[in-house]
């Protein structure tokens, strides 16, 4: 069976975002593999068992959060998470019940809910890695996300035998096992392969390293240096598997790419004005 | 509109900057001198970089090459990665384009810095090229 993509998002909250990606995503994946709006329930379903079979047919849960997402209330002015029964909150916690890869997808620059803004059985969501999209490079967040999705579905070329049919191949086997090896294999660089595997993340984070060698050639303060140095340590610390530290190590090469652009505008506006000040009084 | 404007500004700070190193020469007006350079009096791997910049937009690429070898080599990629990032955003040339990001390693960029920032401070005639200072 081909792998499907469940886009999990709230009406009040994310509904354009929700359907901007959703339509983004059937550039790189069949229409009918990913699915939005699953979470219909008809007047007499049970809601639980529903989503349950919904999400049988699941390979990835994209959650689409936006600025309301925490927030959003009932009629009664409760907030909605914290209702056992509010789907959006089922589906997650059910996904996450059945080790489906759940990946939240962040818009509007918003950062990653915390966990004790989220009701017990969805704490494990902040240790997962997630992907922020940007208005300004929707498009090439969205790639970044489809890559990283391809890696999660299974294989769907029918000469490739699926995990569970080894043992059943026979003298086969080994070479299938080679080729299937293969195509578990990353295809993207800054695509980590984690099939399987529940709590791992998705995009490698940015180096920086533009931005590193920018400050450093350019300005003459040497915190560039400690820009390319923390850079180094991305690709180190996630090919160690620490993908946090990598997530650290990129927001510090970023920060000290800031620091090392402010630093050398402010001595460079203050040796001016002291030029200019010391031209008005008459010079040297 | 609004969401386009950090990159218009980045593209007016760029004119400006583009355009003060193309009239005025680092080497005779008023560019701040480097604060390293000023106090250890030691050449930091940024340093010649402004007069390196004025050079070659007026097409005199080895005398660029003799104030900053570090920024000649890097100017071409970077001005590469900038124009992936502003223009090709929603393209797939953009990869193309992004030599640093797909192909460098941040370790060999540290190590090159590294071994150019403390050769181009060795007072001896091969290594002496380096220096920014004539």
């Amino acid at each position: 069976m081909r792998g499907t993509i469940f886009i999990n998002y709230r009406k009040d909250d994310s509904s354009w975002n929700a359907l901007a990606l959703y339509n983004e995503l059937q550039k790189y994946f069949p229409k009918e593999t990913i699915f939005k709006d699953f979470n219909t329930i008809r007047p007499g379903d049970d809601f639980v068992e529903s989503i349950q079979k919904a999400l049988s047919h699941c390979n990835v849960l994209l959650i689409v959060m936006s600025k309301n997402w925490l927030e959003v209330k009932d009629k009664h002015g409760n907030r909605r998470l914290n209702d056992p029964d509010d789907l959006v909150r089922i589906e997650i916690s059910t996904a996450i019940e059945r080790n489906i890869q759940v990946i939240p997808v962040l818009f509007d620059n918003i950062p990653m809910p915390t966990s004790a803004d989220l009701p017990e059985n969805l704490r494990s969501l902040p240790r997962r890695q997630y992907v922020e999209i940007e208005t300004t490079r929707f498009e090439a967040d969205v790639k970044k996300l489809a890559e990283a999705i391809k890696e999660l579905l299974p294989p769907d070329d029918p000469a490739i035998p699926k995990k569970e049919d080894h043992g059943n191949t026979g003298g086969h086997q080994p070479v299938q096992n080679t080729s299937n090896q293969n195509v578990q294999k990353p295809q993207h660089e800054n695509v980590q392969n984690f099939r399987g595997n529940t709590n791992v993340p998705v995009v490698k984070p940015d180096n920086y390293l533009v931005f590193a060698i920018i400050t450093t050639v350019l300005c003459c303060l040497p915190l560039g240096i400690v820009s390319i140095i923390h850079s180094t340590k991305v690709d180190n610390l996630w090919n160690a598997g620490q993908y946090e530290q990598a997530k650290t190590a990129s927001n510090q090469a970023k920060q000290f790419a800031i620091y090392a652009a402010i630093a050398g505008v402010v001595v460079g506006g203050i040796y001016l004005i002291m030029v200019a000040a010391g031209a008005g009084l008459g010079g040297y | 509109m609004r969401m386009y404007s950090p990159y218009l500004l980045l593209v007016l700070a760029l004119v400006t900057g583009v355009g003060l190193l193309f009239f005025f020469n680092p080497e005779t007006s008023f560019y701040p001198p480097c604060l390293f350079k000023k106090f250890t009096g030691l050449q930091c791997p940024g340093c010649g970089s402004a007069r390196a910049c004025y050079h070659l937009l007026h097409g005199n690429f080895l005398t660029a090459i003799d104030y900053n070898l570090l920024l000649t080599v890097f100017l071409p990629l970077i001005v590469m990665e900038g124009f992936s990032r502003l223009f090709f955003i929603n393209r797939g040339t953009e990869s193309k384009l992004r030599i640093i990001q797909n192909h460098v390693r941040p370790l060999h960029v540290l190590v090159l810095v590294l071994i150019f920032w403390i050769l181009r401070n060795v007072p001896i005639y091969p290594f002496s090229i380096l220096s920014s200072d004539h």
